[in-house]
């Protein structure tokens, strides 16, 4: 029996633990909590909580009641959620992604949450959906407001949801896609009305319908009005709210292409508007990107260049150089500064005198069409010497140049004022560098080498002026040629000067005349061809300790018959008193520029080589003959010797 | 056959086998668990699942080699595996009948979780030893014995307290006996349970029942039938990285659970009850035996997790909740997250609170077909990912003695087992639906179609209750047949077996996925496989108690299903060149039995060939999910085994083991990535450059020695200090591509920590154990055993350790290794009555 008692309470002891040992795994749900209203306020009170540029945190409850008008799933925008009353919209950033959509009503506890500014957007900072945000009915829809762009441009309709009509995106944008899928980054597309004033349409890398081709065509859109800084930047909400149904309207229809030389040819003073149905077609040489250039940019096409001035900052994102526009001149203006013709879209006035303004930053799309990029145009590879105004706003490229002795250690540019800075060749010729004291690179010291420069070629009244881009174009870091310095100089400014004439036959003598601000000259007509010889002499010249010495003369000649006739000459043995042809070793000098003989233009000759007489005393000769024959005009503007010296 | 097999019968070592049992049920629970996205439930290693436990522990407690009973118990508690082998490559078999996972080959220990008495009789075989019933593979097979007839008359009643996974357990188990001749019955029946376990937030709910009935017709005949099935629920804990065990100070830190209403909940819970039924017949037809068995199994498995949709990741160790992600960027938030890991209980694990909280005022309006339903749609759920089955077995094997030299074995085994793989609903957590669409699909794509889990139910409501996510039906139909002639001389015994099967699987797909609208509806393609196996080996017997034994084998395996499929959740697609794994092994043992020592000492070698390595994880580069494919990977196993056991005096036996393996990856694999959302292929033949890496995750090397007192006075006692070592990390191979250490220059100081394995702390433990017994009547004795594991309670021995598969190649630190630690001093206490 007791063994029996034993098994039995054996048995039963563990049969008893195995009821008693209840797991509890049964959870009933925790006590339902509510989200505190406390004060309501609008999103208008929020704002006047909270002026522009200020933070606000709220302590205590208090809450806005409003209904989501858009949200994070389309991608298009990543925690956040924009939401809206009757007193305006507010983006609300959410600390984590999703739980907020799009016809949510709902209020959000403002206790311990701050509303801010980001880049001038205001915006309700820090939500957590699951513990601030009660939501009271789904799907109550939000009308959108219909706008203009100039309305939206106000800012009046910030975070709001809004409607545009009769817009399209610009040419440009029209074979895009609303973003960059593959890398994730931001798509920003113009959008422009029939009026030429444009909006962005901002899209993430990251929205659904980012790798979509955009619309091509005209029509309407609902999007919410974001902001950034200044700039009004559109976020749709999906691809079915921009319906583009009419045609794309193209700014440039009915128009004919010409070229800037031809439009420069229309200008023949003032300001006008062009009326003719014509546009151009050119590649962007320079940019506003390093600043040397404001709200500027330089075009050029086959024939030349010239400045289309547009009122907008970073033209370079959009128009970078070789980018190849077409620019609708028509309804736009010519106008010129310091004799420089320049493309306007507007006039101004400033000092009591009309000037011409740029093209308005809204109305781009209308007047300019991206055609592509990456279309870098060839600098045209010019001397000193031949500069003319066939090459103004062209780029230009300058080989053998460097600074000015006397600019050597300054910046490019001084901090208080653009500035002018002397370039030289090795012969001397020299041009102005006109540097903004805005450009970046305008604090860098001028390079003291000699080189090649890359450089817009302009115009301030009569002086030549180069603009730089950016230091890339300049490489100014050669040897540095010794210069060859003129020693002998005769402008024949108000006489003969320093020449002596010798007149060996005829009445005809060489005298002094005012062209070319003061030359010598000779006429062997008088009522008829008569027979002359004259000389006209320099005095001597000394080449002691001079080493590669050439000449420069510059003449005008007319009525040619030979140019035996006019000869220039130089002696290493005349005595310097007497006739010339009675004294010395006369030798001919020839093989340099001549004027064609027909005209009154005066021609420089360029260098005439007298490295042979270098460390000698020598004459030079102006030798003038006619006969009845035949009779030319010969006048000498200027006799110039220069070398180096060897002191 | 000598050594190679033995019937362990009840009666025998009754204090041993009490010890033994400890090791079957008590591996440290730990999962792997990716932190990326939470609908999907694959895993950067194979020991994923806790409870499908694949260790080898419990496999070989009863066996009397003692290198293999050490490895299977002391071993065990720091996942030590006999010659590195996975799962798949031991045979369980019961009653001659094999049942390993058609869907992973692996043998799952929870089918019978808790019948420790019921299922003590086995059959062992090691490595590529001859079998009575099976061909088997390379790392031995074990068959339970559960004939009624076999148990020894009698009722034991046992509990015991733990401070484990459960912390108590009740178990019985009653033998009729043969009774007249003909009829034999045994029934047992256990539950285990713990409202916590050694870990916090884990609970532990399990039952056991087995019915065992035989007939017994004549001598020559007898039917049996048995029923068993451990159905359990418990609550799981967690793997994290370092950083989470040192802020907390407590590196079992679980961050599994929460508080809701005050209560601890466990997020991830495993509820599995696959019963298994077997009819066998044991026949006797002259000199030949005949066994023929039918199974059916059945059942659920499964395992919940949080999912959440338009919500913060709500597990507390997300790798941005983490000081970590804020260091040396944000001093403040790094501050303020070092300060609430450390001091806030609440912050570090979940807020079931918050859960419903969000859940109940989500307002939300799903458009259904024409209809718009209104109401809270929950952000926060718990799913059950589910893996039920079904499967038949006919099996039969006969054993014919030709005379006393020649046996002759054969047998045939015919298998249909289809896998339930779906998700179910448990908690809506507060709110009145789920929808069922994909919602990393949702992100990607505008058209609806697209991210809906099932095209013929868009939009679909989901109430608790409802299969939603996946739904497929994996169909493995496996046909095999063997052949197997033993020899016995006087000098030497031989033997030479070959099998040759077919297996045919394919995919059923119950939902149309909106990705793969195509590929995911209906069967898939059969994917047919023929293999074979030929094994043999030979002992030669030097004396009587000497032997050399060499045994040698080449195997092929069909692909498994689990590897075979891209993405099996979503579609029908198959890996690039899917194909046949082979395998050679070898093995030469040297062995002393003698009445006072028994010993072998074993060299082995194995080579696998072209395994493929199947997973999905969150790809930073793509930043993606992504699946990532690893064909032609083979590995070598190589080392040496050693037990003895020598009884110094009848009362005081001393036993040593030691292994020590060489298990590295033998090829440079090619990888296949594949974007789990789509059919596009981010990657094509990739090469890992992985040969020569160690495989890690658990010790190469092992070893313990031990002694056993055994009082005459009914009482004993004993200890074995056991040493770890040689393991490293188990390696990501993502990171040993030229992608990975693309853009770095060969100075780079961020190569090496990209691509060196680390090396982690050999450890030493000591387990002791005692007991007495009792005589209170005729034949009844009540027993009383205590067994204390990690005595010295070394916290530092890493039981799991790997790299994530996410991770970003120069930022490592980002997502660094996760471990788990092996637990610290840790008892069993047995008592038990029987009669």
């Amino acid at each position: 029996m007791k063994i029996r008692r034993l098994q039995s309470l054996l048995l039963g002891l563990p049969l008893a633990i195995v009821l008693a040992g209840c797991i509890d795994d049964q959870f009933g749900p925790p006590s339902p909590r509510e989200i505190p209203i406390g004060t309501p306020l609008t999103i208008f009170q929020l704002r006047q909580l909270c002026p522009p540029g200020n933070v606000h945190t709220f302590k205590g409850d208090t809450s806005v009641f409003a209904v989501v008008t858009m949200d994070d799933k389309s991608g298009n925008i990543y925690k956040e959620a924009y939401i809206g009353d009757a007193t305006g919209g507010v983006v609300v950033r959410l600390k984590s992604p999703g739980g907020l959509y799009q016809g949510d009503s709902m209020y959000i506890n403002l206790n311990g949450i701050s509303i801010k500014y980001y880049r001038k957007l205001f915006q309700i900072d820090s939500v957590d959906v699951d513990r601030n945000i009660k939501k009271i009915s789904t799907l109550k829809p939000t009308t959108p407001k219909t706008v203009t762009i100039p309305e939206l441009n106000t800012f009046d309709y910030e975070s709001q949801l809004i409607r545009l009509e009769n817009v399209q995106f610009v040419k440009s944008d029209t074979s895009k896609t609303w973003a960059d899928a593959e890398h994730q980054e931001y798509g920003e597309l113009t959008l422009m009305d029939n009026m030429g004033n444009a909006v962005m349409v901002r899209t993430s890398g990251y929205a659904k319908f980012a790798s979509e081709k955009v619309p091509r065509g005209q029509g309407s859109l609902i999007a919410i009005a974001g902001r950034y800084d200044d700039k009004v930047q559109l976020i749709i909400r999906r691809t079915s709210e921009v319906n583009f149904d009419n045609p794309w309207w193209d700014p440039f229809d009915g128009l004919t292409k010409i070229t800037i030389a031809q439009l420069k040819q229309k200008y023949t003073g003032g300001f006008p508007t062009i009326h003719d149905p014509n546009y151009i077609e050119a590649v962007v040489v320079a940019d506003d990107e390093s600043g040397n250039y404001y709200k500027n940019l330089v075009i050029q096409d086959e024939t030349t260049g010239i400045d289309l001035k547009i009122d907008a900052k970073d033209l370079y994102k959009q128009f970078p150089v070789g980018a190849r526009i077409k620019v609708r001149v028509k309804d736009l203006i010519l106008g010129a500064y310091g004799g420089l013709v320049q493309l306007g879209g507007s006039v101004y006035q400033s000092g009591g005198f009309d000037r011409l303004g740029g093209i308005e930053e809204g109305a781009i799309p209308a007047y300019i069409q991206l055609v592509s990029l990456g279309n870098e145009i060839e600098p045209t590879p010019i001397g000193l010497v031949g500069i003319n105004d066939q090459n103004l706003g062209k780029l230009i490229v300058l080989n053998g140049v460097q600074f000015d002795n006397s600019e050597l250690g300054k910046p490019w540019a001084e901090n208080s004022a653009t500035t002018n800075r002397t370039l030289t060749d090795c012969d001397g010729h020299q041009i102005v560098v006109r540097t903004s004291n805005f450009a970046d690179f305008h604090e860098e010291l001028l390079p003291e080498g000699n080189g090649t420069m890359i450089a817009i070629l302009s115009k301030y009244l009569t002086t030549y002026q180069l603009y730089v881009r950016n230091l890339d174009d300049v490489d100014l870091t050669g040897e540095r040629c010794t210069l060859v310095e003129p020693f002998f100089v005769e402008n024949f400014t108000s006489n003969l000067g320093q020449f002596k004439e010798y007149s060996i036959t005829g009445a005809q003598k060489w005298q002094w005349q005012s062209y070319d601000s003061g030359c010598a000259y000779i006429s062997g007509f008088q009522g008829g061809n008569k027979e002359n010889e004259d000389w006209l002499v320099s005095p001597a010249i000394d080449l002691e300790d001079k080493v590669d010495v050439r000449m420069n003369i510059r003449e005008a000649i007319n009525f040619i018959t030979s140019y035996s006739d006019l000869k220039v000459m130089v002696s290493n043995n005349y005595d310097g008193v007497s006739q010339p042809t009675e004294s010395g070793t006369w030798v001919e000098l020839t093989g340099f520029n001549r004027p064609p003989g027909n005209g009154w233009t005066f021609v420089d000759s360029g260098n005439i080589d007298l490295s042979q007489y270098d460390g000698q005393n020598i004459y030079v000769a102006f030798k003038y003959t006619s006969s009845t024959s035949g009779a030319a005009t010969w006048e000498v503007g200027k006799v110039v010797l220069s070398g180096l010296s060897l002191k | 056959m000598g050594y190679k097999k033995k019937i362990v019968l009840p009666i025998i070592a009754v204090f041993f086998s009490s010890i033994c049992a400890f090791g079957q049920v008590d591996t440290t629970v730990v999962t792997v668990d990716e932190d990326f996205i939470p609908v999907i439930s694959l895993s950067a290693s194979d020991f994923e699942s806790d409870d499908e436990a694949f260790d080898i522990s419990g496999l070989l407690q009863g066996s009397n080699d003692v290198f293999t009973s050490t490895a299977g118990y002391t071993f065990g508690a720091c996942r030590f595996r006999i010659r590195g082998y996975d799962g798949e490559n031991t045979t369980m078999m019961i009653n001659g009948t094999p049942v390993n996972d058609p869907e992973t080959g692996k043998v799952i220990y929870s089918t019978w979780g808790g019948l420790n008495d019921a299922m003590r009789n086995t059959v062992n075989t090691i490595g590529l030893a001859a079998t009575e019933n099976t061909f088997g593979t390379l790392g031995g097979t074990s068959s339970i014995i559960t004939r009624a007839s076999q148990f020894s008359p009698g009722t034991r009643i046992t509990y015991s307290a733990a401070n484990r996974n459960y912390r108590h357990r009740a178990m019985f188990i009653h033998s009729t006996g043969l009774k007249d001749d003909a009829w034999a019955l045994t029934i047992s029946g256990s539950r285990r349970w713990a409202q916590e376990g050694y870990v916090e937030g884990t609970f532990y709910e399990a039952y056991a029942y087995f019915i065992s009935l035989e007939r017994k017709f004549s001598d020559n005949h007898s039917f049996g039938f048995t029923v068993f099935g451990s159905p359990m629920r418990s609550g799981r804990s967690g793997i994290a990285v370092q950083e989470a065990y040192d802020l907390t100070g407590d590196p079992y830190y679980n961050p599994n659970w929460g508080y809701q209403n005050g209560k601890i909940r466990n997020s991830r819970v495993n509820n599995y009850h696959k019963p298994m039924m077997q009819l066998s017949h044991y026949g006797t037809f002259g000199k030949t035996d005949i066994t023929t068995s039918v199974v059916y199994s059945f059942g659920r498995g499964g395992n919940t997790a949080l999912n959440w949709y338009d919500a913060p990741d709500p597990r507390p160790d997300y790798y941005r909740y983490l000081p970590s992600y804020w260091e040396n960027d944000d001093e403040y938030w790094y501050q303020y997250y070092t300060d609430q890991w450390k001091n806030n209980k609440q912050f570090r694990q979940l807020d079931w609170d918050h859960f419903y909280f969000a859940n109940t005022k989500n307002i939300f309006s799903q458009r259904v077909g024409d209809e718009t339903i209104t109401g809270n749609r929950s952000k926060y759920i718990v799913e059950e990912r589910r893996n039920d089955h079904n499967q038949w077995i006919f099996n039969s094997t006969a054993r014919h003695r030709v005379d006393d030299r020649i046996m002759l074995t054969g047998g045939v085994n015919l298998s249909h087992f289809k896998g339930f793989q779906f998700k179910e609903m448990v908690d809506l957590l507060g709110g009145d639906w789920w929808v069922d669409v994909d919602q990393f699909a949702e992100r990607d794509f505008s058209d609806e179609n697209l991210y809906q889990n099932d095209l013929k139910n868009p939009n679909r409501l989901i109430q608790e209750g409802d299969r939603f996510g996946y739904d497929f039906t994996a169909n493995i139909n496996h046909y095999e047949g063997f052949a197997q002639s033993e020899f016995s001389l006087q000098k030497v015994d031989f033997f030479i077996a070959a099998n040759l099967s077919y297996t045919s699987f394919w995919r059923t797909g119950h939902m149309q996925n909106g990705r793969f609208p195509n590929n995911s509806y209906g069967d898939s393609e059969k994917h047919n496989f023929l293999n074979y196996g030929i094994k043999g080996g030979a002992t030669y017997k030097i004396s009587g108690r000497q032997y050399i034994d060499l045994n040698a084998g080449y195997i092929t395996r069909a692909p498994y299903f689990r590897n075979a499929y891209i993405s099996a959740r979503v579609r029908d697609d198959v890996i690039k060149g899917l194909s046949s794994e082979n395998i050679f092994a070898g093995d030469v043992s040297y062995i002393v039995r003698s009445p006072k020592v028994k010993s072998r000492l074993t060299f082995y070698y194995s080579e696998f060939i072209n395994q493929t390595w199947n997973r999905s994880f969150y790809h930073e580069s793509y930043r993606t999910f992504i699946n990532y494919i690893m064909t032609g990977v083979n590995t070598r196993n190589l080392g040496v085994e050693f037990g003895a056991e020598a009884n110094i005096t009848p009362d005081l036996s001393v036993n040593a083991v030691g292994a020590w393996g060489h298990y590295t990856y033998n090829s440079r694999p090619s990888v296949t990535l594949s974007r789990d959302n789509s059919a596009e292929m981010l990657a094509e033949n990739q090469t890992v450059y992985f040969k020569n890496y160690l495989i890690g995750g658990f010790p190469q090397a092992a070893a313990s020695i031990g002694f056993r007192y055994n009082a005459p006075k009914y009482w004993f006692v004993g200890a074995n200090a056991n040493y770890f070592g040689k393991i490293s990390i188990d390696i990501n191979p993502d990171r040993r591509t030229e992608t990975a250490v693309g853009g770095m220059v060969t100075t780079d100081e961020q190569l090496p920590l990209l691509l060196g394995q680390q090396k982690l702390p050999d450890g030493y433990t000591v387990d002791v154990f005692g007991g007495k017994s009792w005589r209170v009547g005729s034949n009844q004795y009540i027993r009383l055993n205590l067994s204390i594991s990690n005595l010295l309670n070394n916290k530092n021995l890493t039981v799991i350790a790997f790299e994530q598969l996410r991770y970003q190649s120069n930022d490592i630190d980002r997502f660094p290794p996760k471990y788990a630690y092996m637990y610290g001093t840790n008892f069993f206490l047995n008592l038990n009555f029987s009669f």
